[in-house]
């Protein structure tokens, strides 16, 4: 009796497996608020430091956010500050990371790296300096793209008093909440069908926990000269039903406390098509910039 | 629940904790000690006389020995140290007259001598005859020490090239006033203000400090050059007391300070240095070491009275 049990329930554990859902296919990848994600790696360095000895600093990047897809190019580059380089030295203060790819369907986890800031603490007797408290700022910037994709009902004439059996009716909002697989997200878009036009009102805002950098600046300006002329500016563009978007205000957009919208428009379709649905999709282009920091206290050897 | 089965749920789970509880323990012996650690306190020389030399009460025309405990209790090693003995001389002698200044060296609190470094110095003395008239006389023994001392601090602040906050980068510091305790040494900094000031470059700035330095000792501060004067008695002038050489280094740059040397006024006052040079305003805020030392002589006396019986 013991027996058949034992096999039956070994069966049952083999056949199991069988019924779970797949979901890996099924993954959204272009959902979460993050971009490139910067860690320290564990004790590298360690909190406490004597001097006159090799100091590494490990920095983990991710790339958890759905840009670039496996062709494109991100430009990240990561720039060291905050210590003293006369006591800290050799240690690089800038590396290029050349791609680093986004979530796919082939890469669900997104791209990741190791970059390693080797210096060499001096010998402190030579300054007579009994302890230091060093500062380690590493910086991000980078250039991404956040694509976000939304269904819209288009209808030539919502208003018409014509008994017709419609497709689909246009909501007050279409509202996209959890982001697009990066840190500025198209959270609403509202639409309104004009006379000759159908507009969209496209609200962005800054879901993740860096800086919004004007794209034609990253190189020249980031991180060491940001200021509220480089900060907060974002390209948008977009197509629906086979017409790019015409938005205003010109390009870039500034965000205003990390929020922003842009009012764009594609021209309205024959009074005689009915309403349909159709993929509208936007595009929004920026530079980013975030921080991490991690403070290492170096003791001069007894 | 019978005996072995107890036992052998206690003992795995017991082993797996004594396995995991380490990693919840700091370890005391990680700690370093550093020469930082031994700089507190606010008193360099401690002085002391021993018991009973010189004694309460003694008699005339009879020999006794004075007795001092010096102990290093601050983080400077003094090398050159004078230590003198003051007698009424009228009623008491010393049996060797070189007795009355000797010099000392005496090692600080380090890492390698936690405690500091002590001495005992004892010398021979002897009471003269008193007046007919008198059945005893009060007599005091003063003993002095003076030596060169030095205050050290080196603290962390704050360099912001961004005063104006016009940059929108992340800061690892902001500038802030920091509080100090003494710092084993009877002269102390009990407080640093940083500010980062405009230079003539506007690609500049110039960090700048107000030092507050204080004598928290029981003694007096004076000229660190003077301190063989003092201790023999030579007169001393006004001028030469209350003197503090400064020395403040902002990372391997020399800062100028004014007033130096720095005279305490009322056993406290405060120095201002500049790094003239400048910072450019181009780099990133960052952290620096500023490294003050004061340099200074100092001088602590003690007395002690003896009767001297007929």
């Amino acid at each position: 009796m013991r027996s058949i049990i034992l096999t039956f329930l070994i069966l049952l554990l083999f056949f199991s497996f069988g019924c779970t859902q797949k979901t890996g296919d099924s993954t959204d990848y272009r959902k979460g608020t993050q971009g490139i994600v910067m860690s320290f790696m564990a004790d590298m360095p360690p909190a406490k430091m004597y001097d006159n000895m090799p100091i590494d600093l490990v920095v983990e990047i991710k790339n958890k956010g759905a840009y670039p897809q496996p062709t494109g190019i991100t430009g990240l580059a990561i720039y060291l500050s905050g210590f003293d380089d006369t006591l800290i030295m050799g240690m690089p203060k800038q590396m290029s990371i050349p791609n680093l790819e986004g979530k796919n369907p082939y890469n669900p986890e997104g791209g990741y790296d190791v970059v390693s800031f080797r210096g060499n603490i001096i010998n402190f007797d030579s300054r007579n300096i009994d302890s230091y408290n060093a500062n380690f700022l590493v910086t991000s910037c980078y250039n991404y793209e956040t694509i976000a994709s939304q269904t819209v009902c288009v209808d030539p004439e919502p208003y018409s008093t014509k008994e017709k059996t419609k497709v689909c009716t246009i909501p007050p909002s279409y509202s996209l909440s959890g982001g697009q697989g990066a840190p500025v997200a198209v959270t609403k878009i509202e639409e309104t069908v004009l006379s000759n036009k159908i507009q969209f009102k496209i609200y962005i805002k800054n879901l993740g926990d860096g800086k919004v950098v004007d794209k034609s600046r990253l190189n020249i300006d980031c991180p060491y000269s940001l200021d509220y002329t480089n900060l907060n500016k974002v390209y948008v563009s977009g197509r629906v039903s086979g017409y790019s978007l015409s938005c205003k205000p010109a390009n870039p957009i500034n965000l205003i406390n990390g929020e922003g919208s842009a009012i764009c428009t594609v021209p309205k379709p024959a009074m005689s098509k009915s309403a349909y649905t159709t993929p509208l999709q936007v595009k929004l282009e920026y530079g980013y910039s975030s921080s991490i920091q991690k403070s290492v206290e170096i003791l001069n050897t007894p | 629940m019978k005996p072995n089965k107890i036992i052998k749920i206690i003992l795995p789970v017991t082993i797996i904790l004594v396995l995991f509880m380490p990693g919840c323990i700091q370890n005391p012996f990680v700690k370093p000690t550093t020469q930082d650690d031994f700089r507190t306190g606010s008193q360099g020389i401690l002085m002391e006389f021993l018991a009973n030399a010189p004694p309460g009460e003694t008699y005339e025309e009879y020999p006794f020995q004075i007795g001092v405990l010096l102990q290093n209790t601050g983080a400077y090693d003094i090398k050159n140290g004078f230590i003198s003995f003051t007698i009424e001389e009228d009623y008491m002698e010393l049996m060797n007259q070189n007795d009355g200044v000797a010099r000392f060296s005496l090692k600080g609190k380090s890492v390698a001598l936690p405690t500091g470094d002590q001495l005992v110095k004892i010398i021979k003395a002897k009471t003269k005859k008193i007046s007919e008239q008198s059945e005893k006389h009060d007599s005091t023994i003063l003993a002095s020490v003076c030596y060169q001392y030095q205050t050290k601090k080196d603290i962390t602040v704050c360099i912001d090239t961004d005063i104006h906050n016009l940059k929108k980068m992340q800061k690892v510091c902001t500038i802030k006033d920091i509080t100090l305790t003494p710092q084993g040494a009877p002269v102390a900094i009990t407080k640093i203000e940083s500010d980062m000031l405009p230079a003539e470059d506007d690609n500049l700035i110039k960090p700048a400090f107000k030092i507050h330095i204080k004598n928290v000792g029981n003694g007096e501060v004076i000229d660190k050059s003077k301190i063989s004067d003092v201790c023999s008695s030579e007169p001393l002038e006004h001028r030469e007391l209350n003197i503090v050489d400064i020395k403040v280094m902002l990372s391997n740059e020399k800062l100028e300070c004014k007033p130096e040397p720095l005279k305490l006024k009322s056993n406290e006052d405060e120095v201002r240095c500049i790094l003239e040079k400048g910072v450019p305003k181009d780099r990133a805020t960052y952290t620096s070491p500023l490294t003050i030392e004061l340099d200074y002589g100092y001088t602590y006396s003690l007395s002690k009275k003896v009767t001297i019986k007929k």
